[in-house]
């Protein structure tokens, strides 16, 4: 990097705890499970947040921009621009490469750039309750487990018919 | 993205027990991290869970050796298990990225280092292996920087799987394949194996795709901000779809 450039610095953030599929954070999709992180982010700092920057790999139907949605959950000052960034497991390693290099020209000084998967909550294309039920059956050890979800596949693939 | 692992495992003759040793290794060092309070100001409780789940306190080598193959069932040569894989995981993670001036809005107590450059690479996934990008990436910019391994105080390396470490760390310390797909030469010295995921990776953290980026990022910049003045880190992820970044960060 050039040194006419401006410096960049990397600051420690926060993250929620890693947790299991069907877990704490099973009720959370990628959305609400970014806020927390968000918010306790954007209280820290002293001053405005330039732009910021996040992205999930298993991409959540409802939402082309993430990052936006995300921002606005948050109810944060709207004037900030996000979006959303992808790179599979390098997502947010990039998002951060992607923000140094508008830091470096200048052009901001402050990021906040992030990730997040709710692994809980994929989709697969298909709706969301019947998502659930095929991770689950893909995922179920033993026949027996495997039968017993078979057994409660959900006759309305739309709808409450699924199980709990 | 398993199965292409074993591949790996089995084109660079990595072993079951040594994938299971390193495992073994990343539990007790993450276990050891949240006794110590390493995580307590880089984590947000939410729904009252203040607690990665994944670091084991009742592992041992002896329970891993029992595990099955997950992905290779069939073969009898199998490796790869739940054990010594990263799990299904939940997760979000941020991190600051800041000039000077975006550093005076920012607490003056968080940790914070210099990103002084960064790789990225990709591989042909048909022929190169999946996960082996960051074995292009580490040698050009240590080579770009004039650093050898022995230069860097830390090596935060993803663990999608043991297996995938393991690879990384025999392919870098082996000159032709450094020269063929790095196209640099190798004279970086011996890999500093001590120096690496010191407070455990994704194998015992937990690994919630893109946000695993910021994570060991934010892991990094706390642990080399513990270290003198001068010293430097990689940060390594491998990616699905043949991709690897690395950075190179200095306190």
């Amino acid at each position: 990097m050039p040194n006419e450039r401006d410096a960049v610095w990397l600051a420690a953030g926060l993250r929620t705890p890693f947790v299991n599929v069907d877990g704490p954070f099973a009720h959370r999709d990628s959305l609400n499970l970014s806020v927390p992180v968000v918010l306790a982010m954007a209280n820290q700092a002293k001053g405005p947040i330039d732009f910021a920057v996040w992205g999930s790999v298993v991409v959540n139907l409802a939402y082309a921009n993430l990052a936006r949605e995300v921002w606005l959950e948050s109810k944060l000052d709207p004037h900030v621009p996000t979006y959303t960034t992808i790179m599979q497991r390098s997502t947010s390693m990039v998002g951060v490469f992607e923000a140094a290099g508008m830091l470096e020209e200048k052009r901001a000084s402050l990021a906040m750039v992030g990730g997040v998967e709710s692994m809980s909550r994929l989709q697969i294309g298909l709706n969301q309750n019947f998502s659930v039920w095929l991770r689950r059956l893909v995922q179920a050890r033993g026949l027996v487990k495997r039968l017993s979800l078979l057994r409660k596949l959900p006759c309305r693939i739309s709808g409450s018919t699924f199980p709990k | 993205m398993g199965e292409h692992t074993e591949d790996m495992a089995k084109d660079w003759n990595i072993g079951r027990r040594e994938q299971d040793e390193l495992a073994l290794e990343g539990h007790r060092r993450a276990v050891a991290a949240q006794d110590g309070g390493f995580f307590a100001d880089l984590i947000v409780p939410v729904d009252g869970t203040s607690k990665d789940h994944f670091p084991r306190r009742d592992t041992s080598l002896e329970k891993l050796a029992k595990l099955k193959p997950v992905f290779d069932r069939a073969s009898g040569r199998g490796t790869l298990t739940a054990g010594n894989s990263s799990p299904l995981t939940d997760g979000a993670a941020a991190i600051w990225v800041a000039t000077d001036k975006g550093m005076d809005r920012l607490p003056n107590n968080l940790p914070r280092v210099r990103l002084v450059d960064f790789e990225m690479a990709a591989v042909d996934i048909f022929t190169e292996g999946l996960l082996m990008a960051p074995v292009s990436a580490i040698p050009r910019l240590l080579a770009r920087q004039g650093l050898k391994f022995n230069d860097i105080a830390l090596w935060e390396i993803h663990e999608a799987f043991s297996a995938q470490v393991l690879c990384h760390l025999k392919a870098l310390q082996d000159s032709d394949f450094v020269r063929a797909k790095a196209g640099v030469e190798h004279n970086f010295g011996t890999f500093p194996r001590e120096r690496m995921n010191p407070n455990g990776g994704s194998v015992a953290l937990g690994h919630p795709f893109a946000a695993t980026g910021a994570r060991i990022l934010s892991q990094a910049v706390k642990e080399l901000a513990q270290l003198p003045k001068g010293s430097r880190a990689i940060v390594s992820i491998c990616s699905d779809g043949g991709l690897g970044t690395v950075a190179l960060l200095e306190h």
